[in-house]
């Protein structure tokens, strides 16, 4: 921004985020920061048990320990929570179980909760929860997804003839003749495990329900308080208009806090039980046990190519391990869905067949996690692509630029039905080899091969799907809002009221939204104060979900923003008496165009429309108060695309990778706030480095989880963070009037294929190596090269 | 899970053998052991409190003995249920063969653990199993003179 103090242009420019400084200043406001009179504390009694029948449950110890008040089983708690079954409709049809808030019969995982000790501490309710003596009978489980596809043996659902939850075939064009007619076929299995969220804060909700006046208040760690109020009212039978959801700071969601979890429901069937008010806060063993996990897929796949190195058809095969329920609302099942439609969708690929599934598992459900089969799919497409490269002996930023559309071949479809708006792959690959010195980099990994480095190149061009419509969810008849809205309001002293539907998680919505106000408007940025997450407050809305935030909620704003200048413009005007199109504001000043002269200031304006209503002309009232919503209808998902190459080295005898550089080249379209979008993609990368090298919930054939402590569970830290260095190109959606698409997936989607890649090109030297299993561990790339 | 060693007691395979079903000698000796009754012919109900890592809990535990082979060898078989720190299953063959002037004990135990104690890893419960056992040991060695070259055990 130039030095003029009167500017207000933000749209474009990295402007430091407001809300962040509470934060910094340890003022910010967590869940479990809040304390309400009269407060109880919720603690749960977890199956030991991947699979067991409860028998019996004695409680009489429990209720004589110090400090309890109620200790209620699943059976107990049915009267005030309806128990529902997750379902999408306008997807294939869905085997799916009925699932409780506890379950009153049979537990399906490790770490279900069967029982809850409300007691006036944590503290006294964990001492009480380990008095509940519970008789059990273990049943046989289904550990593995291989375990999991047998015909035969144990199933999650007895009721069930097998323990598929769901699959689907897409297919299009002629494989079969393809492949006879291939010159080239490259084949390989992948395997990505289990991994969890780990969010900073956990899980956490205080249900306050008051029989007074049958007021339900919750104040819950949510990406998506709408969402979450349209099925808590429903299973507790409690109109929306009665419930109330206020999201106060959150650590962190990554998806892990889109979905009903059974303690959570809990804790508010519990208040109204008891009409007192009580807070659940997970634990972080509680959070291993049961957040949702994400990811554990098996992939075959199989690709033709032409001589010339061009793919003429992709077959896979994706099996994907469910857990012991699908999720609700979202169901577990577009995680496989994902990776059907989007791994063939970076490249121009006419033949394409996929399979995909979902497999019930005796685990916590598998669920939507940043990325949602996205860093699957590229995985599966960006490995085949190095395979082919290597099989072939054709370089591997070639064997891409042969495959990617051209950028001026947009709007297409892709071979999955999806409508590509415009990409910019070409230039996005261009400008990575050119930032990366790609030629430079091959030439040091030759001479570092002589000295018996291991330095390896990964490289790939992926497509991000962001900003879904009401196609992908709310068709199949979950309440899913893919819309949301802004309202703005000019307060009496001219500053502006900003209240969104919007969610903010820590990833800078809250600026983005002021960014957009302020810029649009004309007023400075601290003028616009915006208040979030109160579905009382806050006009409907989807909240924080599948990189939408700035490409749906960013135009609702940007709606409204235009609509509020019209109307502070028009009101101007009749106290004036200058017709409004000669006029406009300049930071927080309506300005005559003509004559530069101030004619009026929002302060003014805002004393005049709020106080003294005399001074407007008889018949006019000013209506400085505007919402306008916006929903993307376009396409299925508006699609971004992203190019990333890295550096790394792989030490041989220890088989420790070390990362070295990063380079990405992102086109998310109109960019708002380029250090926002920036820390998007350098987060995501981090995410995904955990993914890729450390992350795996590793579970013993009981299907017991061995590891769930941040002691036993790698997550990356500082010292595996190297340098990652962003550019961006702007291909701006032509859905939308601000022209943003999302970006906060891009790292995640990238990273994972390109640590992969990067390996595998590192050890080329040693023959024909190729791992395919994530995380890509000590252990498995010593084994990979025979060392152990 | 499995651990495995070996004592060599200063005593005759007798006298080893009275004192391994000798239930106030094994309520001494089983760390932890609040109470200990023989319920049946070789078979026992024991409270056991026991510490984890950050899991802190009181295990009932059935125990049973069976191949019952006086005084050479037996299978013990233990369940133990420690409410929400979950369970823990267990099972210890111990052989006793005559030595010059000893006796040599052979244990070697099979186990496993879910919930709680299962999710906190095996890195530490191994670790407490194998406290636990020397605890156990360390205890039911002091009953007997010590053996003159003091090697009492060759794990």
């Amino acid at each position: 921004m130039a030095n003029d103090t009167d500017l207000t242009d933000y749209i474009g420019h990295s402007v430091p985020r407001a809300n962040t400084l509470a934060l910094l200043n340890g003022r910010g406001q967590f869940v479990d920061d809040i304390s309400l009179p009269g407060m109880l504390h919720v603690c749960f009694v977890r199956s030991p048990y991947s699979h067991a029948r409860i028998l019996e449950i004695d409680k009489q110890d429990a209720l004589q320990s110090p400090g309890v008040v109620a200790v209620v089983t699943g059976k107990e708690l049915l009267a005030y929570c309806e128990p529902w079954r997750a379902e999408l409709t306008h997807l294939p049809p869905m085997q799916t179980a009925l699932q409780y808030a506890m379950p009153p019969e049979r537990v399906c995982y490790q770490g279900e909760p069967v029982v809850a000790v409300v007691a006036e501490s944590r503290a006294l309710a964990e001492d009480a929860a380990e008095l509940v003596e519970i008789d059990w009978e273990e049943l046989a489980n289904v550990a593995s997804i291989e375990e999991a596809m047998q015909s035969e043996g144990p199933r999650v659902h007895p009721e069930m003839d097998t323990n598929l939850a769901w699959s689907m075939e897409l297919e299009q064009g002629e494989l079969d003749k393809q492949f006879s007619a291939a010159d080239v076929i490259v084949e390989q299995e992948f395997y990505v495990d289990r991994q969890t969220g780990v969010t900073l804060e956990p899980r956490g909700i205080i249900a306050n329900y008051n029989s007074a006046d049958g007021q339900l208040l919750l104040h819950h760690s949510t990406q998506v308080p709408h969402i979450q109020r349209a099925v808590y009212s429903k299973q507790l039978g409690i109109k929306e208009s009665k419930l109330r959801i206020i999201c106060p700071d959150l650590g962190g969601g990554f998806g892990l806090k889109l979905h009903i979890y059974s303690d959570e429901i809990s804790t508010a069937a519990l208040s109204v039980m008891l009409n007192r008010p009580l807070k659940f806060i997970a634990d972080r063993l509680e959070s291993f046990l049961s957040d949702i996990h994400a990811r554990g897929h098996i992939v075959k796949a199989k690709m033709a190519l032409t001589e010339a190195g061009n793919i003429t058809a992709l077959q896979l095969e994706d099996v994907a391990g469910g857990g012991a329920y699908l999720i609700h609302p979202r169901t577990s099942t577009i995680e496989p869905l994902l990776v059907g439609v989007c791994t063939p969708l970076a490249y121009d690929i006419e033949h394409y067949k996929a399979n995909v599934s979902l497999v019930y598992q005796n685990k916590v459900p598998t669920a939507q996690y940043r990325g949602v089969g996205m860093p699957v799919a590229s995985l599966v497409m960006e490995g085949m692509m190095d395979a082919a490269a290597r099989k072939m002996q054709i370089d591997k930023a070639e064997i891409r630029k042969v495959n990617l559309r051209a950028d001026d071949a947009y709007p297409c479809k892709s071979v999955t039905g999806e409508t590509l708006e415009g990409l910019s792959q070409h230039e996005s690959l261009d400008r990575l080899l050119e930032m990366c010195a790609y030629p430079q980099l091959r030439e040091e990994q030759q001479k570092l091969r002589e000295q018996g480095i291991y330095r390896g190149i990964g490289l790939v061009t992926v497509v991000e799907g962001t900003s879904p419509s009401p196609a992908l969810y709310a068709a199949g008849g979950a309440p899913i809002s893919s819309r949301d809205a802004c309202t703005l309001r000019l307060e009496s002293d001219g500053s502006i009221a900003c209240i969104t539907s919007l969610t903010e998680q820590g990833q800078g919505a809250y600026a983005i939204i002021n960014q957009i106000v302020a810029d649009t408007i004309g007023v400075k940025m601290d003028e616009v104060d915006i208040l979030m997450g109160d579905t009382k407050a806050t006009p409907f809305g989807g909240g924080t979900w599948a990189s939408r935030g700035t490409s749906i909620a960013g135009e609702a704003a940007l709606l409204s923003a235009n609509a509020m200048k019209e109307k502070i413009l028009d009101a101007v005007s009749q106290l004036a008496d200058a017709p409004a199109e000669q006029l406009y504001i300049k930071n927080g000043k309506v300005i005559e165009i003509e004559t530069e002269k101030v004619v009026l200031t929002l302060e003014e304006l805002g004393r005049i429309t709020h106080y003294r209503t005399m001074e407007f002309p008889q018949g006019f009232d000013p209506e400085l108060v505007v919402t306008n919503h916006y929903s993307q209808r376009d396409h299925m998902m508006l699609y971004a695309n992203c190019a990333m190459c890295l550096t790394l080295d792989v030490d041989i005898n220890t088989g420790q990778v070390k990362l070295d550089q990063i380079w990405v080249v992102e086109d998310c379209g109109k960019v708002i706030n380029p250090m926002l979008v920036d820390e998007q993609i350098r987060g995501g990368v981090v995410q995904g480095i955990g993914s890729a090298l450390f992350e795996e919930c590793i579970y013993d054939e009981d299907a017991q989880l061995r590891n769930g402590t941040l002691a036993d569970y790698l997550v990356p830290m500082a010292g595996e963070m190297p340098d990652i260095k962003i550019a961006h190109v702007e291909t701006p959606t032509l859905v939308t009037e601000l022209g943003a698409k999302g970006c906060g997936e891009a790292g995640i989607i990238s990273i994972c294929a390109a640590i992969m890649n990067g390996i595998n090109d590192a050890l080329e030297p040693l023959g024909d190596v190729s791992l395919t299993s994530q995380p890509f561990t000590p252990e498995k790339i010593l084994k990979a090269i025979g060392k152990i | 899970m499995n651990l495995d060693g070996d004592y060599l007691l200063a005593a005759t395979r007798q006298e080893v053998w009275d004192k391994l079903n000798d239930t106030e000698v094994l309520k001494e000796c089983i760390p932890g052991c609040e109470m200990l009754d023989e319920i049946s012919a070789n078979s026992y109900l024991a409270t056991i409190r026991a510490k984890v890592g950050p899991v802190n809990a009181k295990f009932k535990s059935e125990i049973n003995l069976r191949d019952v082979n006086e005084p050479e060898s037996y299978v013990l078989s233990v369940k133990s249920k420690g409410g929400a720190a979950g369970m823990g299953e267990g099972l210890a063959r111990v052989k006793l063969s005559e030595q010059e002037n000893s006796t040599k004990l052979d244990y070697s135990v099979e186990f496993k653990v879910q919930g709680k104690l299962a999710q906190i890893g095996s890195r530490l419960i191994m670790n407490v199993i194998k406290k636990l056992s020397n605890e156990f040991f360390s205890r039911f060695v002091g009953y007997f003179p010590a053996m003159p070259d003091s090697a009492e055990a060759s794990e």
